[in-house]
């Protein structure tokens, strides 16, 4: 297991250390159970202005669909499977819902 | 419009840090009903992202034998602020971080969280605010001298290296605060904005209105404490009180949205004498800030070599946050880079790693830094560029090849002959530019908040505009007039939890006389 760990990149490290942590993103705010195909995008979200680079929709993301912008993170939506992660772990309400 | 009532005996504004303090001291001290408003969804506020603070004198650091500072930590606060505070507010301040400390620790779980100091050793002269953040006010050290610091910020699951977010100092507080308002029963109503106080005919706070998603509440009360925090997240207000860094440009807020100074209206309103012209707003930069902290910690290191975004060098690399700042406003979006070479890198890490005390806070960096800086590059956008040749990390950062070349060639130029022509930066600290890969980090100015406001005396009391108490009302953390930081780039937090500590006491005796 521990060779396992540091062959790993540091960014699928953090992944799975937050997995442990994470909301399951089955029981998410939306309240469904997302799915890839994207059937089921009853939402969108998107990061507003107020964002202030904590990282926590970031390394919470299960899909990895966040990434730094201009000055705030950004939600790829081709990525984005709906299923409020980011909007959960956001303390600061700046992952606005739609 | 539905209107809620609720009655209780202290409704404390804002669940930050110094307002969640607050209401826990307060309600244990005297068994009455607390109801903290707060204006986000989720409780926490600026406090959830902040570092870490600063503690004198506590029984941990007792047991270890460092000495007691807090005398000098006295002088040295009331010599930086010119005695133009409240001398027996900074004392009282001064005197209750131990305590505070030691309440906190009584709450649990510390031992887990940090690590208990080791047995104290003076600090050699090499140590004593060489560092970038250490040049001020007789070094950035003397703040943390005899304080404790918390390295073992991975202990808290959700930690991660970047150098703001929740995993460090403010979000255990927080949590531990949340822990205590459960078991209190202290209610925390959130997405509620105070919007006015409601006074008897003397003029004494009797309630506090307050504007939710269903409507109006009004929460009757015996005390207030106002611990809202400032306006850093208001940009109008910014503008208003510090036109001249009302740029446009790039600048990085730290405080959470919802610090947007509601407080220090509402206080005006009934009569506190709000003091704008005393208030201190933290700007600094170019900081690599908010992303990896040790990147951070490298970047600040004083042989980087400063460029903007045209490739020249625009400021002596030596004077860290503080000084560069007016100089970095000045320049092309207000951005800039810090350029160095693998083996300056190399020397950097290996430093910081040796002497993590080199600099305002104790915090280790990551030793594996080469891993931060290859997965910040591999991102692949602004924050770390790395190339073989000065012309590829000028296309990179999109500045002119040649222009960064002659920067380069010039400052290198320096390092031989011993003299920086341009900055007079000093010697020790040239060091060329020379051996590839070289590596640009991108920074940028930042703000965390404003300091200052609503007058209070030294029993948290606000004043009013004839400088008298105003009976009930107490105010707490960064609304607070009276400490405004000392410059040396910590303290905010500090003054956060432990006002909201002391003004708690205050409040707790307060209604334990009515």
């Amino acid at each position: 297991m521990t060779s396992t760990l540091s062959t790993l990149s540091r960014r699928k490290f953090m992944l799975m250390s937050s997995a442990a942590i994470a909301t399951p993103f089955i029981l998410n705010a939306a309240g469904f159970v997302p799915s890839a195909n994207g059937k089921e995008k009853t939402k969108t979200y998107q990061i507003g202005s107020t964002c202030i680079g904590c990282h926590s929709c970031f390394y919470n993301c299960p899909q990895s669909a966040i990434h730094w912008g201009n000055d705030k993170y950004e939600i790829d939506q081709k990525k984005c499977i709906q299923c409020g992660t980011c909007y959960e772990t956001c303390n600061i309400s700046a992952v606005i819902e739609k | 419009m539905a209107k809620k009532v609720i009655d209780c005996d202290l409704v404390v504004l804002g669940a930050g840090g110094s307002g969640l303090v607050a209401a826990v001291k307060a309600a244990e001290l005297s068994g009455k009903k607390v109801v903290v408003l707060e204006k986000a969804k989720k409780a926490g506020g600026s406090t959830y992202y902040a570092h870490g603070f600063g503690v004198q004198y506590s029984k941990w650091q007792q047991e270890a034998g460092y000495p007691d500072t807090r005398d000098d930590t006295f002088r040295r606060t009331m010599n930086n602020l010119k005695w133009k505070v409240n001398h027996k507010l900074i004392l009282n301040f001064v005197y209750s971080s131990g305590p505070f400390f030691d309440w906190l620790v009584e709450k649990g779980g510390a031992e887990e969280y940090f690590v208990k100091p080791a047995t104290y050793q003076a600090p050699t002269t090499a140590q004593g605010g060489q560092g970038p953040g250490g040049q001020a006010a007789g070094g950035g050290m003397m703040m943390r001298m005899g304080s404790i610091d918390f390295p073992k910020r991975h202990m808290n699951k959700e930690s991660r290296d970047p150098s703001i977010g929740p995993g460090w100092m403010g979000s255990y507080v927080v949590t531990k605060m949340l822990e205590q308002c459960k078991k209190l029963g202290i209610e925390i109503v959130t997405s509620a904005r105070a919007t006015d106080f409601i006074t008897d005919s003397k003029g004494n706070v009797t309630g506090v209105k307050a504007d939710t998603a269903d409507g109006k509440l009004q929460v009757n009360c015996k005390a207030c404490v106002a611990a809202a925090g400032g306006f850093g997240a208001n940009r109008e207000k910014l503008a208003k009180r510090w036109p001249e860094y009302a740029d446009g440009n790039r600048f990085h807020i730290f405080s959470c949205p919802t610090s947007d100074g509601d407080s220090l209206d509402m206080a005006e309103k009934i009569g506190a004498f709000v003091d704008y012209k005393n208030m201190y707003w933290l700007v600094g930069g170019p900081a690599h800030h908010p992303y990896s902290y040790t990147i951070y910690r490298i970047m600040l290191q004083p042989e980087m070599v400063y460029v903007n975004l045209n490739g020249e060098r625009f400021v002596d690399e030596t004077g860290g946050l503080d000084p560069c700042f007016n100089p970095l406003s000045k320049q092309p979006q207000a951005r800039c880079y810090g350029v160095a070479d693998n083996d300056l890198v190399e020397m950097l890490g290996e430093r910081l790693i040796a002497n993590p005390h080199d600099g305002p806070t104790d915090i280790p960096i990551n030793k594996k830094f080469r891993e931060d800086i290859a997965y910040e590059e591999s991102l692949g956008n602004e924050l770390t560029k790395k190339a073989d040749t000065l012309e590829e990390l000028a296309k990179k950062i999109g500045a002119d090849p040649k222009t960064l070349v002659a920067t380069i060639n010039r400052y290198n130029e320096f390092c031989t002959n011993g003299r920086d022509l341009d900055f007079i930066k000093k010697p020790a600290y040239l060091i060329p530019i020379r051996k590839p890969p070289f590596y640009a980090f991108h920074g940028q100015r930042f703000t965390e908040t404003t300091h200052g406001g609503i007058t209070i005396n030294e029993n948290m009391e606000v004043l009013n505009t004839k400088g008298k108490a105003m009976p009930g009302l107490f105010a707490a953390g960064d609304n607070a007039g009276g400490h405004t930081i000392d410059g040396a780039g910590a303290g905010a937090l500090d003054f956060a939890v432990v006002s909201g500590y002391m003004a708690g006491i205050a409040a707790g005796k307060y209604l334990s006389k009515a």
